[in-house]
This record gives structure tokens, sequence and C-alpha cells, in this order.
């Protein structure tokens, strides 16, 4: 066991209850070796707090369906290394579900981002 | 809940899932004419375990290649107790599958050699020819983005957000299906003449840490198959994999820990060790070695580790260090083609400070693909009239074990098959009368956990969590009387007692990760009672299914299948049958191969 934490910070909103602006929650979380983003958000989700909306399917980079905005920059939640004071949004020019939770829909297969890089 | 404010959707087929056998049953739906409608409780095209194969799909496309000997190895491959009919027809028609689906892509789906024929590579321990049909590492992304592209030129439409809570049976047939949409918390009811579930597997319901599967793959629909009255078969096989445990790289795919076993080049400079730096597969298969099937590989490291001859992490090493550069180079980078490869094995684990030329690699052991689930006949029909199943919810398909890249093949060409036969039974039968009443109490069912009658309780995420430590600790790669015993006991009290004091603490009705949990448990609790209660049965080991208080293969009495279902009262029934044969006799395989009564 070790000591270390890490604390980031959390876009919440519930457009289904009428929120119009989001707001940051800040979360700590335990520190271990390997840590990805993903895996310190499903820590809250079945730790500490049930409600926090997020997504995710394969865990290995290939359904692109975690992706999320930290610090500003669209990345899979899943291959990226949780760090203190990341800020994480929901990826843009989605419609919002909840959260981190957006409603990819038709728009997916054309985001440049969900893309396998196949060749073709 | 009053008719007025009542969602409802009909169609001629619904159609559960959107991976690898949703898709294919869908495009064949609506090619022989019936009204399709395909939910995913994911992300459209994005969800299920058909994207996560990344390497081989396996037919018997070369020259050198027949479906019977695909039939065959398979059959074996499964110790003889797989389905052969269900397995003839689905090597039959696995070319005719593949040549589809590549022109789907334009003929681009699937890597060609220069005579523009599949570039064929060898498949995982047990296949006796080059039968592996492949895009580098990428295949399972590759074929669901050919399936798309089919999906969108054929229109058929889809949801997705759609978690689908209960199936609606009335006088023994299929009305539909009750769902819950994420979106938006609402309830809807599908009506439809048939229904498929393409769904996935049940290897969520072992620990995330320790399965391999996509999260869409909860376990949850063979419970509530089991629970509408479906028969289920061969639910005590489930494959557990060689899979990376050192934790900078588990978010990277488990073919990295199976490729270097069954491709020559590496296996001749690689080692396959444990942590005493000894080779130690010759103990468990002296012929094959590190390339045997994947039933032996997977107990072989979890023996070891449990001798504490293990890893930090609980597994043993591939060590790929002495493999000249330019093999790893091919390997891990080249082999997967294309001018650019951002997702080039070698630079994934690059990007988290790995070095697999360095350092040797973890390998544990995890849940990976379940062999069992709905019992179907060769027209994928389950034992309800106008229940479908297709890919890793239909049962009996791989017998003991699966062979590597058999997974794919299975998924895609059964899919296709349940397809068009949903198609065909809709067009010569019409809807059954609505069962109100079921969907009324479903409907209470769902939205109880959102009323918070209680104003303390554990929370269902909870009892969830629990249950997949039981399943590893005592319905896991080793297995016992009294462990499977203890777990049934568990799982029934939690579903009975723990279930129903629990609390939703959550509020939103929207993608409520806690709410949904509340929703599937009971479901995902009976798959896993039926998962021990199989495993209780069968008094031998076989394949995947070993038991420590019978460690023998028992020729004489289990070349049979456990068939399980609900009686009128709510317990569980079983009983065995003797395996569907067609053409290859066990009993003679089983004297010329002795190698496989091992």
């Amino acid at each position: 066991m070790n000591d270390r934490t890490l604390r980031f910070k959390v876009y919440r909103r519930d457009p289904g209850a009428r929120e119009t602006e989001g707001r940051f929650q800040e979360y700590t979380v335990p520190w271990w070796e390997g840590i990805k983003l993903l895996d310190g958000l499903r820590y809250i989700q079945e730790e500490v707090d049930y409600s926090l909306a997020v997504r995710w399917s394969c865990r290995i980079e290939d359904c692109r369906t975690c992706q999320m905005r930290v610090n500003g920059k669209v990345v899979l939640s899943c291959q990226v290394p949780l760090e203190d004071n990341m800020v994480v949004e929901p990826v843009p020019r989605y419609r919002l579900i909840r959260d981190l939770v957006v409603e990819f829909g038709e728009k997916m297969e054309s985001s440049e981002y969900a893309k396998n890089e196949f060749e073709i | 809940m009053s008719s007025k404010t009542l969602h409802i959707v009909e169609a001629d087929v619904i159609v559960v899932g959107s991976g690898g056998a949703g898709s294919e049953a869908a495009i064949h739906a609506k090619q022989n004419g019936a009204k399709v409608l395909i939910l995913d409780r994911g992300t459209f095209g994005r969800s299920g375990a058909t994207i996560t194969a990344g390497h081989t799909c396996t037919a018997a496309v070369g020259d050198d290649d027949t479906p019977e000997l695909h039939f065959r190895d398979t059959v074996i491959g499964g110790y003889c107790i797989a389905d052969q009919r269900l397995v003839e027809l689905y090597a039959r028609e696995a070319p005719e599958c593949l040549y589809e689906l590549d022109g789907w892509g334009d003929g681009k789906t699937l890597r060609k050699n220069e005579n523009g024929k599949f570039d064929l590579v060898w498949p995982p321990g047990g296949h006796s020819r080059k039968r592996s049909v492949h895009y580098g590492f990428l295949t399972g992304p590759r074929i669901l983005w050919a399936l798309r592209r089919e999906i969108d030129r054929k229109r058929v439409p889809w949801m997705e957000n759609i978690l689908v809570t209960s199936l609606l049976v009335e006088g023994g047939r299929v009305a539909g299906v009750t769902g819950l949409d994420w979106k938006t918390g609402k309830f809807i009811v599908f009506k439809s003449k048939a229904v498929i579930l393409a769904a996935g597997g049940f290897a969520g319901l072992w620990p995330s840490r320790l399965n391999t599967t996509a999260v869409e793959c909860a376990g949850d629909v063979h419970g509530m198959a089991f629970e509408a009255g479906a028969e289920m078969v061969d639910m005590e096989f489930v494959q557990f994999i060689p899979a990376q445990v050192d934790p900078r790289i588990t978010h990277i795919n488990v073919t990295l820990t199976n490729f270097p076993a069954w491709r020559p080049n590496i296996r001749e400079h690689g080692k396959f060790l444990n942590a005493e730096g000894m080779e130690f597969m010759g103990k468990y298969d002296d012929a094959r070695r590190w390339n045997t099937t994947r039933d032996i590989l997977a107990l072989a490291i979890y023996n070891e580790v449990t001798a504490g001859r293990g890893s930090p992490h609980g597994g043993c090493y591939i060590d790929l260090t002495s493999v000249p550069k330019d093999v790893i180079d091919y390997e891990f980078n080249k082999f997967q083609g294309g001018k650019s490869i951002p997702k080039s094995y070698l630079r994934r684990c690059e990007s988290v400070g790995f070095d697999l030329s360095r350092e040797p690699m973890e390998t544990g052991v995890k849940a990976h693909f379940t062999g069992g689930g709905l019992r179907t006949s060769v027209d994928m029909m389950s034992t309800i009239e106008g229940l479908y199943a297709a890919g890793e919810t239909q049962g009996g398909v791989h017998g003991a074990n699966r062979l590597g890249g058999n997974a794919l093949t299975h998924v895609l060409t059964l899919g296709r098959v349940a397809g068009r036969e949903a198609a065909a039974f809709a067009s010569k039968t019409s809807h059954v009368s609505f069962p109100k009443k079921k969907v009324d109490a479903e409907h209470r069912r769902i939205v109880r956990w959102m009323e918070n009658k209680y104003k303390t309780g554990e929370s269902p995420v909870r009892i969830r969590q629990r249950m997949q430590e039981i399943m590893w600790q005592k319905v896991g790669i080793l297995r016992n009387e009294k462990d499977l015993k203890a777990a049934l006991d568990w799982f029934a009290e939690a579903k009975n007692e723990r279930l129903q004091k629990a609390r939703v603490g959550s509020s939103p009705r929207t993608f409520n990760l806690e709410w949904a949990t509340a929703i599937i448990l009971p479901h995902q609790l009976d798959t896993c009672m039926l998962v021990a209660r199989a495993a209780l049965e069968r008094t031998e080991s076989r394949g995947n299914h070993h038991r420590d208080d019978c460690q023998a293969i028992d020729n004489e009495h289990w070349l049979k299948n456990v068939y399980l279902w609900r009686t009128g009262t709510g317990s569980v029934s079983s009983r065995t049958e003797p395996v569907h044969v067609t053409t290859v006799d066990p009993k003679r395989v089983i004297d010329e191969r002795p190698d496989i009564t091992v």
C-alpha cells in the first residue's frame, strides 16, 4: 500500500435536471502504478460518488468511446496516465447527456478523433 | 403505468447488440425483407467484444484447406463436445461470409497477398492449416468498420444507449423486449415478432481487472433469457487467456501477450518463463509447449503462480529481449502494414514507458471468452419460439475450449444465419398479443429503484463488486465442489436478500450507472448461478473447466453437454445429453489422439 494520492477536477452537469451551467468537482483518488485517467474516474464512480456519469467500453484504445477533454486536449482516457491537477471535461461538439458522457450518434463516424487509423 | 405514457416501438425483428453477430444478423434480416431495429446499450458500432479482436479470423480459404478440416480441428480443439451441427455450419459458411464482408469494404476489409487472395497466416495453437485471415492487429475494428458501412448503405435503423431490461414472452413465443433509454431515462417497449440476442458473452461477471471483454458483455442477457424460459448449454466453459498484468500496459490489447506464442519467428528466439527463470511449458504440453491451446496455457500459468513461481503482479514472463531487433520491428510494427501505424504495439508500449525489447512482459490469466449460452438449433432459434441467439450469447459452438481465431468466424457466420432465419420466421408469423401485465411489472421493477423508499441501504454497486470477486475466487480457473456450493449459496442470498434491501442513492435519471447496475444485477446473479451450477454438474476436468476434486478427463461419462433451465416454480433444473455428433466420432478421436485426453 502507499499513501500517495492524486487530485483532479471533473466537469459535472445534468441537463436532464435543467442545469444550464456546469461546475468542476474536485476528487482525490489513491495512486497506483500505471493508473490511467479512466481508472481514476471508475474508482470515483465505484467508491466515492456513484452518480458520476462516465462512458467506456473496451478499455484497450479500440472503441474510442472513453474519449474526453483533458486540459483542453481530446484524449482516450483508458490510455492517458492520471496526473495531479488534471481538468477533465466531456468532448466538445456532441450533445451532452450528463457529466462526461455525450451522445455520439451518427456524428461518431465523422469525428476526426473517433477514426481508427486505417490505411486504405 | 398508463398506456398514454407508454412508449412503444414496433419492428419485425429486434436485434440486441451491434457487434459482429448483431450487425451481421441485422444486415441479413433486412436483406431478407424484415423490418429490423438494432438496440445497443453502448455506442452504436463501437460496443461489444468484436472491436477488441486483435488479429485472427479463421476460415478454410487456403489451397490446402477445406471446411471439413476446419470443422475437425474445431471439434477436437473443443475436446469433442461442441455441437457438431453448429460447427459444421459455420466452417462451411465461413469463406463465403468473409468474401461478402470483404466486399462491404470495397474489397479492402481484409488484407490480401500479391495475387489478390486473402493473406493467410498461422492461427494460434490447435489449427492444422494456415487459415487466419486478418488486418494486422486491427482485424476486429476493421470488420466492424465494414459492417458499419453496409448497415449505412442498407439503411438498417438502430438506437444506441438502450439498455434492454427484459424479454417479453407470451404463450411460449417472444413478443419483444423492454428497454431503458439512458439518454432520457425513459422506459420503452419494443414489440417484435422475433428477437435476436447478440449481446456478447458473460466474461464481465469476473472483476474488471481480471477480464478482457468489453463492458457491455456484463452477462446479464443470459440471466434475462434464462428467466424468460430459455434453455442454456455449456455454461461451465469459460476461457481464461494469457493477458497483461503489468499495470502500465493493461490498456493494451491481449493480442500482444498471445501473438508471440504462435508466430514462429518470435517463438524461436523468445522465452516463456516463470519467476525462477524456468521454461515450464514442457511440463504441461511437451509437444506444443508455448504454442499449445489456450486452456492448457492458462492453467499452466495459474499453477506456476499458485505454486509461488509467479511475477510480482501474478503472472509469468514473456521474454522477448533476445529476439533480434529486425524481427521485433517486423512482427510488432511492419506486420500491421500501412504507412503510418500509430497503433503499433511497439509505439503503444513506448507511450507508457514499456520497452518489450528490453524488459520481459508480465502475463497472467483473465476471463476472456465464454462458450456457454443459449441453446439453439441449426436455425439459431433458442428453445423459446421467435427468440434467436447469435455470437457469444449463443452456447455450444466451441465445446470445452475455443481455438484462437474461431470467435470472429463463429459470431459473423452464425450471426448471418440468425438474421436470415429470423426474417423468414417473421415473414410467416404475426405479432403475439401484448403482455401488458408483464410490461407493467417490469416498469415497476425499474422505477422502484428511483423512488428511494429506503433512507439507508447498500449500493448495488457494492454487491456487484463482491459478486465479481466471488466469481474469481470460487468459480475461477480451478474449481471444486465446496467452493461452487458456497458460491451458489452466496448468489442466492445476494439476489433474494441483499439486493432486496439495497438502495440506489444517486438520483440522476440519465446515464446513471448505479441505477443500471441495480437493474441488471438480478440477471447477472442468475448467470453466475448458471455457471457455478453447470461447473458443479460436470464432475471431471475438460478444456476450460478444471476441477481440482475431479482432475481427470472422463470420456466414458462426459461426452455430454449440461443443459440448464428454469422450472415453473422458479428453481433451476439440469440434465445432460450426449453430444450432437455428425461426422467426427469422439471415440475414434480419443483413440487416435491420446494427447487430448491428458
